[in-house]
């Protein structure tokens, strides 16, 4: 990763230190020598918007996984015996 | 309750390999937890009070609270409604049986979808359906986020050949429309496990890296790598959807 900071990165490399570049696991080298390629390039610079549009997407399916409509309430009789369960442990002798 | 995480990070996943790691025997001896990511909120110490004292509000408020994420995450890697409802359920049972031994040095929630994780993890396996198309989706085969024919220039040094299309000139409607949205879901679903469970806390339920490793007992590195090959393989997807050359 060092020795990668001193040189210019290419495209192919870019593709797969975006997650490190973007979560900030990156040397500040490297952090500037990517910047200085990304300045360069718009294919990367395209790469990134593709990136952060791909993230915000999968941001859009909470809710949506379980299909429609989002996760109604716990069921009432669920509840009731989660309950049960939860006063019979804290009622037993053993708790 | 041995399903309940003692509270040290598992550093199970070995970056490079694809195939699915046994879930981790679930009374392995685990050390102090790190890393616990957001402090938790106030309120919250008092919240597991209540818990412990047996206080049934407490615990109905958050069942009520954490119910929808939890059956969101099971849903995804067990093979139907009914089995997710039966991880959730026994989820709450041992976070009943566990509270005394939850040290809160991560979050409540944190914790309660560790226990989650486990669970699901050993009831995945058991169920497993066949996914004709995971093996598209492996790590197996080619770990390049993305394919190398798409560059010219030596091996892994490439410039782009085929470049990645303009998503930014796309309407909303589009990118955001049920069909691209369904993709993803589609997607996130063949993903190799430990990668879904990292896609789906971190860009679906929106944890932060640190909640993350806590819950799946994974390093920071090892989390990375698995965020960066799922989301790479969603961005493959999703340029089939939305264009790929320009």
């Amino acid at each position: 990763m060092r020795l990668l900071s001193r040189q210019n990165i290419v495209c192919q490399q870019w593709t797969e230190l975006i997650t490190d570049y973007l979560e900030g696991a990156l040397p500040r080298g490297l952090v500037r020598a990517i910047d200085r390629h990304l300045a360069a390039c718009p294919h990367c610079t395209e790469y990134l918007a593709q990136m952060r549009r791909t993230i915000a997407i999968t941001g859009h399916i909470d809710g949506q996984i379980k299909g429609e409509p989002p996760p109604a309430p716990v069921p009432a009789d669920m509840m009731d015996a989660l309950q049960r369960a939860f006063d019979d442990f804290h009622h037993s002798p053993d708790a | 309750m041995s399903i309940v995480p003692t509270p040290e990070p598992n550093p199970m996943v070995p970056p490079m390999r694809s195939s699915l790691p046994p879930p981790p025997p679930p009374d392995e001896a685990l050390g102090p937890l790190r890393l616990p990511g957001p402090t938790p909120p106030p309120d919250e110490s008092e919240l597991v009070d209540r818990l412990r004292r047996g206080d049934s509000t407490a615990f109905r408020d958050v069942v009520t609270a954490y119910q929808p994420a939890l059956l969101r995450l099971a849903g995804t890697f067990v093979p139907s409604n009914a089995v997710a409802e039966e991880v959730v359920q026994e989820t709450w049972i041992a976070v009943i049986r566990g509270i005394d031994r939850f040290e809160q040095r991560s979050s409540l929630k944190t914790w309660v979808t560790r226990i989650l994780v486990n669970i699901a993890r050993t009831k995945g396996v058991k169920e497993r359906r066949t996914v004709p198309m995971g093996s598209l989706l492996s790590d197996a085969a080619d770990n390049a986020a993305v394919s190398p024919d798409r560059f010219v220039g030596p091996p892994g040094k490439g410039a782009w050949a085929q470049p990645p299309a303009r998503w930014s000139e796309l309407p909303e409607e589009v990118v955001l429309s049920s069909a691209t949205i369904s993709l993803v879901i589609d997607t996130v679903r063949l993903l190799p496990e430990q990668q879904k469970w990292v896609v789906m806390l971190r860009d679906v339920e929106d944890w932060s890296s640190g909640d993350v490793c806590a819950a799946l007992g994974l390093t920071e590195g090892n989390q990375r790598v698995l965020l960066h090959r799922g989301r790479s393989a969603l961005r493959a997807m999703l340029e089939g959807q939305l264009g790929r050359a320009s």
